[in-house]
């Protein structure tokens, strides 16, 4: 600490006597001399030398106190940009892990001859959708196939329905939400159930119940903290998601709510491709283990 | 940035060394007369800041090196403890 310490304090001192050769120069002698245009010269450039060296300093010792843990890292507003940065980056740790773990099982769906509706289609709801079907296609391998049917997001790219798709993941009740990046999956092997399918349906989860998945899916993903939506927006935000997949998915269950507003839809509408791309990638990772 | 902070300490030590110099260098003093205001200033904040970026750059040298040898110790714990 002590370096740092003495590293600012001779930079201070720095400033200050260029800003006293300034000061004497311009204010206290009249006639400008060519000593005077030294002086002025001199503590300019120690003055701005200084001014570099305190915040080089101030800069050092704040990164060797975050290193040391005193000071914390302190998650500033998050640009959409570096969101996608940082799922960019978490998508291909995954991948690296599945790959180490599984070798070729980690290929994702498109490598396999499955070109995916969604992408061509170009539609964030279309695309959650089918990021949702690859979900529910990668569970029904593990076992039997449930009642329901696949949304009609592959017929919307061109790709016929596989014939037993069950149906998507029932929703968790708001108090069994785990915190994990894994919410409700199957079971891992040697727990109770472990051989039991994928779950019944059950009725659809209310908006808040959705809400508050879709949070503990993207808080750990985005680190901007949760999502400040007032618990009266949380059913329209909710609904409006409902709407916008239920008119990507030519008919799915939960598209009767109105849409409040545009903004509102296409910030559900975010909300929802969010999750459903974290959904995409965790499913991606549960396959390749 | 670490070698910009050690340059700026530099740098402030090389001005205060030229701020000393610099009125003689320059014949703004004359060699055998009394020195004037502007010298006398020269040469005060010249020697402060010299001393001043001399003592910023062993002290900052000294830090390093110090922590140079907590790493090494902490490092040599470590092997200790896994060989065990």
């Amino acid at each position: 600490m002590t370096r740092y310490l003495s590293g600012l304090a001779v930079c201070a001192l720095g400033a200050c006597a260029g800003g006293w050769l300034i000061v004497t120069t311009v204010v206290l002698r009249g006639t400008p001399t060519n000593a005077a245009l030294v002086s002025l010269g001199t503590g300019a450039g120690v003055a701005l030398a200084s001014a570099v060296g305190v915040a080089c300093w101030s800069a050092l010792w704040r990164r060797r106190l975050r290193r040391d843990g005193v000071l914390g890292v302190r998650p500033g507003p998050l640009t959409s940009r570096q969101a996608r940065r940082n799922r960019r980056a978490l998508r291909r740790d995954l991948r690296q892990v599945a790959l180490a773990n599984g070798g070729g099982a980690a290929r994702r769906p498109a490598a396999r001859g499955h070109p995916r509706p969604d992408r061509a289609a170009g539609n964030p709801g279309a695309r959650a959708q089918g990021a949702r079907a690859q979900g529910a296609r990668g569970r029904a391998a593990q076992g039997p196939a449930g009642p329901a049917t696949a949304s009609g997001d592959a017929s919307a790219g061109g790709q016929p329905p596989p014939a037993a798709v069950p149906a998507p993941r029932a929703r968790p009740a708001v108090e069994t939400v785990p915190t994990d990046l894994m919410p409700a999956r199957r079971p891992l092997p040697g727990r109770p159930g472990a051989a039991a399918p994928s779950p019944a349906p059950s009725p659809a989860p209310s908006p808040a119940a959705r809400l508050r998945e879709l949070r503990s899916v993207l808080e750990p993903l985005v680190t901007t903290g949760p999502l400040t939506v007032l618990p009266g927006r949380a059913g329209q935000l909710a609904g409006a998601g409902h709407a916008r997949s239920g008119q990507a998915g030519s008919g799915q269950a939960g598209s009767g709510q109105s849409v409040a507003g545009p903004a509102e839809a296409v910030l559900a509408e975010a909300v929802l491709a969010e999750a459903v791309l974290a959904d995409a990638v965790l499913a991606e990772a549960e396959e390749a283990w | 940035m670490s070698r910009a902070a050690h340059a700026a300490l530099a740098i402030i030590f090389l001005s205060g060394l030229w701020l000393v110099a610099a009125p003689f260098a320059l014949r703004f003093q004359p060699p055998h007369a009394g020195w004037s205001g502007a010298t006398r200033l020269d040469v005060a904040v010249g020697g402060a800041l010299a001393v001043a970026g001399f003592t910023g750059l062993l002290a900052a040298l000294a830090g390093r090196v110090r922590e140079m040898y907590a790493d090494a110790d902490r490092e040599a714990g470590s092997c200790d403890t896994s060989e065990l």
